[in-house]
């Protein structure tokens, strides 16, 4: 006996015999063929067939035959032949077979009051899923029309077993529920619906379900609606009240042009001499721009001309959901003749021609009835199915020499994603029919117009700036609670993550990149990132700035600029990554941009942005660095500061040595370009800094720390560039053991010091003895002299005397008597500068002393004449003796020694009133002291020699000198300080 | 400038090498001083030594020798006499 045949169409197309499912041939189109068979239920002409799905093979005919006895092994069976078909004609018998369709159908005509709840289940139980799924085949129109309009059909169907059955269980929400989310599914765009779900969610308890479901409902509804904020769903008081979800209209400030344009072009022109005719005005702006508020500005202003008003918006979430916007507008408008007629069609062709031509015909009779116009407004072109772009076009021109006014919007970036609705605007353009109003951002009045009315004490201007005169955002910002805080409002970033959830990967993908690239960006630095081919790259920016994501501009120095159309925008993308992913992105990109040949400043500065964001501190930090001495060269100090602070606010997140290390560094980058403000404080922490670095062994930069510790203690000034460590230093940082770099320290210091030159190196090397010593190390003699030698100089007389004692007695312990000379020698010019020529000349005899024990050099000469020459200041002195001990020095060849006893010598003279032999012996030392380069010397025989001018008068001598004087570059004593001085204010001229 | 002569005087032979590296080492105290090494003489037995320098003074010489830590019995300015003329 053979099983029964069963067909189920409502779902994928399934045939079974029994329990068993029979396998389906694998052609779309002979399954089509069997449902289109099997739902229309009567004959068709062979032809008609072949038109339907075979249109375009080569012989449909043979196509068809093919596909009948594919069927007919399916369907055909010992007790009944059930395709039927004939040279002409084909039709399918049902037989004793059962398909699922047939036996809803028949709830299509009754009151559902009527049924039972138990028959109503059983026919809700056959609604597997769509009609057909899966075999509606886009490519053939009329079985395409066809197949929409039956499921339509059943879909409403559904909905109303739903329904019914939803109103039945009301009392019980647990039962209710899976009804309500069933209903939910079907229309997903209903408020209504949503709001009855989310109060059954409530009704039993499921709370988070229901705020997740509330949070979806914001996300669905609210782009349809545009700037508005979609109403609380969630209101618990009575369910079936707040199942309605009114709002008011979007505010509407400015747009005085356009709405005056718009009504020009829908107002047909009673009187005029101009015939009616259609006329279609599509208004379009990017997102948010204010579409809406003009859309129902215009609705609430042209209701009382128009015979009727049809409105219906289009929805991004399902586009292929065939007439919504239009069904929902006929069945407000009282057409549902038009609209009941059509899905029920028997036939494909006849099916979608009874719906267009009945929706026609019934705004035809309106519109023949009426003086007045009828306005078809539908919202959100963009997303216009396809079945209702044709029924709308078909519409238009059935009606195109009649008062027709058709208002419709687009986002003009995403009309180009809709062919259908693309065609039809070509169509209507071509057709002459078409007026198009762009809407430009509002004007910074329009802009504080529009946010006063959200917000009185709002910073309108600021609001303006941040949002470039976009209505949405400016509301959005208006809204949110401290515009100061620059925070991108929720709403903002909701919608745009909306927005780019409709993008496909690589779109999506690039706009994630630019927004961590930053408001705008080189193309070039951007596609690297991206793991996408050129090609699909190319595409996916055409994309985005065709739907007014992206700007592009010709850069100057070549490539292209992009930047997003707005900074919010960009934001809203931004804030939308997750912390760990916007940190992957920025150190992608810092390492990127860190890892070019030659970075230039914006570059390096870009660097330190992204290494901070990412989190990478080192990377921060030495790209501050690196961009901070870039921005020296080209001298910008508030760039260098703002980076060096930056740095240093992330160095202390770094483990040591790098910690201790960097921050110096930075502290240079810093004195390169100012003086601090504390200098004092600064040297305590560099002194820090520079000690740590010397115990972690970090010798470059301990002495760098030193070097400028020594800055500010020594010059009182900047570093000249970065020319330090010279080789002394690097000489000194070769030397192992502690011990070891004490003594180069100390000689290196005494040598500098000398030669009055790089004292500030001096002090630095000074500074790191100490610090040395301080950790434990022994101290040295020669340390000590070379610090009393810098005190000295520097003219800290206390220090330098302290400093020369210890060295002298450490000389004696070390068996240094070359070291306690000079020490002592030290203390001589000491107590000189300070006039106690008691301890001079006691100094001076234990110099004479000393020098006879030397070996030969210049050290007992000079200690003859110094004795000498303290003896002459004294006045118990032979000035012939002095000049006898001069000879005999200046015959050891020291220029410097001499030249120092000439100089004191000369200045006595001076006192005395000798100026004549002052002068003579002023200029040899000025003639020794020039030989040897020693600037102090210089300047000290120079200053005699100014004064002389000047008691002498002698103008040309002493413009001389003064020349002379002023030459002089840095490194003088100062002693030699206190000299220039004083022959500088002398004045010009004697 | 003139022309410095050290003399040193070593109790074992010298050690060449050693002393080159030293003055390799402290080369920054000659070069500030503007005192340029023009020759060293060495006796056969490695004893004694004779260096000579241009220099701005003798003391110069003296100051970088005694920084570089290079030994030296005595350093003192010189004349050059002329040498004969090669005969022909």
């Amino acid at each position: 006996m053979v099983e029964r045949l069963h067909i189920r169409l409502l779902g994928e197309l399934e045939l079974s015999r029994g329990a068993t499912r029979l396998k389906l041939p694998p052609s779309k189109k002979t399954r089509a063929l069997l449902g289109y068979l099997v739902l229309t239920g009567r004959a068709h002409r062979r032809e008609r067939l072949c038109e339907l799905l075979w249109d375009v093979a080569d012989d449909p005919r043979a196509a068809l035959r093919w596909s009948l006895s594919k069927l007919r092994e399916l369907v055909d069976d010992e007790s009944a032949t059930r395709l039927v078909a004939t040279r002409e004609a084909v039709r399918f018998a049902l037989a004793d077979a059962t398909v699922d369709v047939l036996e809803v159908r028949p709830f299509a005509e009754a009151q559902l009051a009527d049924v039972s709840t138990a028959k109503l289940e059983a026919a809700l139980a056959c609604f597997r899923g769509e009609l057909l799924e899966g075999l509606e085949l886009p490519d053939f129109h009329a079985y395409y029309a066809f197949c929409l309009a039956e499921r339509e059909a059943l879909r409403g169907l559904h909905a109303r077993i739903v329904t019914e059955l939803l109103e039945r269980a009301m009392s019980a929400p647990d039962r209710a529920l899976p009804l309500a989310r069933r209903l939910v599914d079907l229309d997903p765009t209903s408020e209504r619906t949503r709001a009855l779900f989310l109060q059954l969610l409530h009704a039993s308890g499921r709370e988070r379900e229901a705020a997740h479901e509330a949070q979806k409902s914001r996300r669905l509804l609210e782009p349809a609606r545009g700037p508005e904020r979609a109403p609380e769903p969630s209101t618990r008081a009575s369910p079936l009240a707040s199942m309605r979800m009114s709002e008011p209209p979007p505010m509407l400030i400015g747009r005085r042009a356009e709405l005056r344009r718009a009504r020009e072009i829908l107002r047909t022109r009673d009187g005029a001499d101009e015939p009616p005719r259609a006329r279609v005005l599509l208004v379009t702006g990017e997102a948010g721009i204010g579409k809406s508020a003009l859309f129902a500005q215009l609705l609430t202003s042209e209701r009382p001309h128009v015979a009727d008003l049809h409105r219906g918006a289009a929805h991004e979430l399902d586009p292929g959901f065939p007439y919504a916007p239009l069904l929902g507008l006929l069945q407000q408008s009282g057409m549902a003749t038009a609209q009941g007629d059509a899905p029920r069609g028997d036939e494909a062709a006849q099916a979608r021609e009874r719906l267009f031509h009945g929706v026609a015909r019934a705004l035809g009779t309106k519109l023949d009835e009426s003086e007045r116009p009828v306005l078809l407004a539908i919202e959100d072109l963009h997303w216009l199915d396809e079945a209702s772009v044709l029924l709308l076009q078909h519409v238009v021109r059935a009606c195109r020499d009649r008062r027709l006014s058709v208002l419709l919007t687009a986002r003009s970036g995403e009309l180009a994603d809709n062919a259908a609705a693309r065609r039809l605007v070509r169509a209507l353009r071509s057709e002459g029919r078409l007026e198009e109003l762009s809407l430009p951002p509002l004007s910074p009045e329009e802009t504080c117009a529009l946010v006063r009315g959200v917000a009185g004490d709002v910073d309108a201007a600021a609001v303006h700036a941040q949002s470039g005169g976009h209505p949405l955002f400016a509301i959005e910002l208006a809204r949110a609670p401290s515009l100061a805080r620059a925070g991108v409002p929720a709403s903002i970033t909701r919608l745009v993550r909306e927005r780019m959830e409709s993008l496909a990967h690589e779109p999506s993908e690039v706009l994630r990149w630019a927004s961590v690239l930053g408001t705008s960006f080189c193309i070039a630095a951007l596609e690297p990132l991206l793991s996408i081919d050129p090609v699909p790259f190319v595409e996916a920016l055409e994309q985005l700035e065709r739907l007014g994501w992206l700007r592009f501009e010709p850069r100057v120095e070549g490539g292209t600029e992009a930047s997003f159309s707005h900074d919010l925008v960009r934001r809203a993308v931004y804030d939308g990554l997750s912390e760990p992913r916007r940190r992957l992105m920025h150190g992608r990109i810092a390492r990127r941009l860190a890892a070019l040949a030659a970075p230039d400043e914006s570059h390096a500065a870009e660097v330190a942005r992204h290494a901070v964001l990412a989190g990478d501190a080192e990377m921060a930090v030495r790209a501050c660095l690196s961009a901070g001495r870039g921005c020296v060269r080209l001298l910008a100090t508030a760039d260098v500061l703002t980076l060096a602070r930056r740095g240093l606010a992330h160095v202390t997140s770094l483990p040591l040595p790098e910690a201790c290390t960097l921050e110096i560094e930075l502290h240079e980058l810093m004195l390169l370009v100012q003086r601090p403000e504390r200098p004092e404080e600064l040297g305590a922490r560099l002194s820090e800094l520079a000690t740590r670095a010397l115990a972690l062994r970090q010798l470059e930069h301990a002495r760098r720390g030193f070097y400028l510790q020594s800055l500010l203690r020594w010059e009182q000034g900047k570093p000249s560039d970065a020319r330090r460590f010279s080789r002394e230093a690097e000489r000194l940082s070769r030397l192992e053991g502690p011990r070891a770099r004490l003594c180069g320290l100390a000689d290196a210091a005494r040598c500098l010091t000398m030669l009055n030159r790089d004292l500030a190196d001096a002090q630095a090397f000074v500074l790191e003895a100490e610090a040395l010593v301080a950790a434990g190390e022994a101290e040295i003699a020669g340390f000590r002299l070379a610090a009393g030698m810098l005190e000295l100089h520097r003219g800290a007389h206390e220090l330098a005397a302290v400093q020369l004692e210890r060295a002298v007695e450490l000389a004696q312990l070390e068996g240094e008597p070359l070291i306690e000379f000079v020490s002592l020698e030290y203390r001589l010019e000491l107590a000189l500068s300070d006039a106690r020529l008691d301890e001079a000349e006691a100094t001076a005899l234990r110099l004479a002393a000393l020098g006879t024990r030397m070996r030969e050099g210049s050290e007992a000469p000079f200690a003859c004449a110094a004795l000498a020459l303290v003896q002459v200041a004294r006045g118990t002195g032979d000035t012939n003796a002095l000049e006898e001990a001069v000879r005999a020095l200046a015959l050891a060849d020291a220029k410097q020694r001499t030249a120092y006893v000439l100089t004191r010598w000369a200045e006595l003279l001076l006192a005395c009133g000798d100026h004549a032999q002052a002068a003579a012996r002023a200029r040899e030392a000025l003639a020794l002291a020039a030989q040897i380069e020693h600037p102090s010397e210089t300047a000290l025989a120079r200053a005699v020699l100014a004064s002389v001018a000047h008691a002498a008068r002698d103008e040309d001598a002493f413009a001389r000198e003064n020349e002379g004087l002023a030459a002089l570059g840095q490194g003088l004593s100062a002693r030699a300080r206190v000299a220039v001085e004083r022959a500088r204010a002398y004045g010009t001229s004697p | 400038m003139v022309h410095v002569i050290v003399e040193r005087v070593f109790a074992e032979p010298a050690d060449v090498a050693a002393l080159s590296q030293r003055f390799e080492e402290a080369k920054s105290c000659f070069v500030m001083r503007n005192v340029q090494h023009v020759r060293t003489c060495l006796a056969r037995d490695g004893r004694r030594m004779i260096c000579e320098y241009t220099a701005p003074d003798a003391e110069s010489v003296r100051v970088a020798n005694q920084l570089a830590g290079l030994p030296f019995e005595r350093a003192w300015s010189a004349e050059v006499m002329e040498s004969p003329k090669p005969s022909v």
